[in-house]
């Protein structure tokens, strides 16, 4: 009981940042069709900003340490916002609905920013500080809370993306864009604007899974890779521009790395995923809720 | 003799590339009188409308609505202006409610009392949407997605509706409720032009017509005697 436990919340945490992280894919590409290959450098640039920051705060003002990661969070997200704005204003904003061009673009980019992170932050992989000490023990199995706790944020995250898309305004412009732009168009909607939102929002998201998977991870300038290429996967299953085929997918996904990698071995994991992207792509190529194009 | 233009094109010509499409179009909707432009499928018909509410950008001329330009400007603002288009083929947001479909037609309003307003009398018009409120848009008959589209374009307020042919590929019998609505708001003060391949029920329903062929206007006049004369007759009534 207490190990299934351990793999439910195990499953529940890298499922959320998986979540995440692959939901502000999909959002970029339902708002913009442009697939970026660079999300990946938002995650790890929160990553490594918080891995960098925190030892430092943490000498100077010896606060708690779930305080300086929290302050750290904060201006981790300072710097992928101004990132994303340069980025989107300097490249993205000319190849919108151009994948042939977005793809050349967010690749260079993907090349780029790993380079410049290595030359900045050098490739040393660097641990963040544990923020909470302790362990909470539910169904008889112990569990380090600083997991609890990003698990939950995480969650909440998701839920707050979820509500955002489906109940603002805002939201149902980005849904309406992504349907069917001249439509969106013809009803008022600045469809460079919104792409503008849709494309920090998603960007937010890969930051927020970054600074989220800090504590429990090695953090090297090459951290988002393999990331990038899990949401692939999540979205290839879920169904491509579909948030809840996101989730779906992410949450199945991470049970599958976290169940088959208890059980088997982690080497089977990966085996199991790359499986299941495959049967997909033979059985149902549009993914769990995603349209066919018509 | 037949009051103001509310909308006014002049030489207007639009290009897809290196093709022209659409060359030279005078166009005039006057105040309370349903215009017609009828065509054959690919003479420009939807182009035109494009060029109007700036969905794609005019090589020349110009497109005036009331006191306004909108030559060239963007789409938002059209519709801000008060130019609606319900498009061909619907174009609903598919995933979307009803209910949503019809609300996201008032975007960029803040009067919500009068959006309130207007969602009634879209229920009023279109009793048959009431129970499928809730229902995706993509669920819908073709008769009652027409029926949303034509809502979703009225909840923005317009004071000119371009209608896309609106009644290709329904039932004889919606065809006429859609006809019927495009009578009732236009008589209720918002002018209409219609795009139409279905010449029949166009002529029948409006006051002046317009013939496009190839990418240019042929003919013009009161659709009465379109409708009478022998070149239509031919080419579009069929007789």
């Amino acid at each position: 009981m207490g190990l299934i436990a351990q793999l439910l919340v195990n499953m529940l945490q890298i499922g959320a940042v998986y979540v995440l992280f692959a939901l502000g894919l999909t959002l970029v590409f339902g708002v913009m069709k442009v697939i970026n290959f660079a999300h990946g450098q938002f995650f790890t640039l929160a990553a490594l900003m918080i891995a960098v920051t925190m030892p430092e705060f943490t000498e100077r003002f010896g606060f708690p340490a779930w305080v300086d990661y929290f302050v750290c969070f904060a201006l981790a997200l300072l710097t992928v916002a101004i990132l994303g704005v340069v980025l989107y204003f300097v490249g993205f904003e000319r190849y919108l609905r151009d994948l042939i061009g977005s793809f050349i673009l967010s690749v260079g980019l993907l090349l780029l920013l790993e380079g410049v992170y290595l030359w900045i932050f050098t490739g040393a992989p660097r641990v963040v500080p544990k923020l909470l000490t302790g362990q909470v023990s539910i169904l008889g199995g112990a569990l380090e809370t600083q997991r609890l706790v990003i698990c939950g944020i995480a969650l909440a995250a998701t839920f707050g993306l979820y509500q955002l898309v489906n109940r603002t305004k805002l939201g149902r412009a980005l849904r309406a864009v992504a349907e069917d732009r001249e439509a969106a168009m013809l009803q008022g909607i600045r469809y460079r604007r919104i792409s503008f939102y849709g494309f920090m929002i998603g960007s937010g998201m890969a930051a927020i899974a970054g600074g989220l998977i800090a504590p429990l991870t090695a953090i090297s300038p090459s951290l988002g890779n393999d990331y990038l290429s899990k949401a692939f996967i999540i979205i290839i299953i879920g169904g491509l521009g579909s948030i809840p085929g996101a989730i779906l997918g992410g949450f199945l996904i991470a049970a599958v790395e976290s169940f088959a990698g208890y059980f088997l071995d982690s080497s089977y994991a990966t085996i199991a995923m790359f499986m299941l992207v495959m049967v997909f792509l033979l059985v149902r190529p549009q993914g769990i809720l995603g349209h066919a194009e018509r | 003799m037949i009051g103001e233009a509310v909308l006014e094109l002049s030489g207007v010509s639009v290009s897809y590339g290196s093709v022209r499409a659409v060359s030279g179009i005078d166009l005039k909707v006057y105040r309370g009188r349903i215009a017609t432009l009828i065509g054959s499928n690919g003479a420009g018909k939807t182009t035109i409308l494009k060029g109007i509410t700036g969905l794609k950008g005019l090589d020349a001329g110009r497109v005036r609505f009331g006191a306004e330009d909108l030559t060239n400007r963007p789409v938002d603002q059209i519709v801000a202006a008060g130019v609606s288009l319900v498009p061909e083929g619907r174009r609903l947001f598919p995933t979307m409610s009803v209910r949503e479909n019809l609300e996201i037609g008032a975007y960029r309003r803040t009067d919500d009392a009068a959006v309130r307003a207007d969602f009634d009398r879209v229920m009023e018009y279109f009793p048959a949407l009431n129970e499928r409120l809730n229902a995706r848009a993509m669920t819908l008959s073709g008769g009652q997605q027409q029926m949303v589209a034509i809502g979703r374009a009225l909840m923005s307020g317009p004071k000119l509706l371009l209608l896309d042919e609106p009644t290709i590929g329904l039932a004889p019998a919606i065809v006429q409720t859609i006809g019927k609505i495009v009578r009732t708001i236009s008589e209720s003060g918002v002018d209409v032009l219609l795009v139409e391949q279905n010449a029949h029920m166009a002529l029948r329903l409006s006051e002046d017509a317009y013939v496009l062929e190839n990418g240019a206007i042929v003919m013009r006049g009161f659709a009465r005697d379109l409708e009478k004369s022998d070149a239509v007759r031919a080419a579009y009534l069929g007789m």
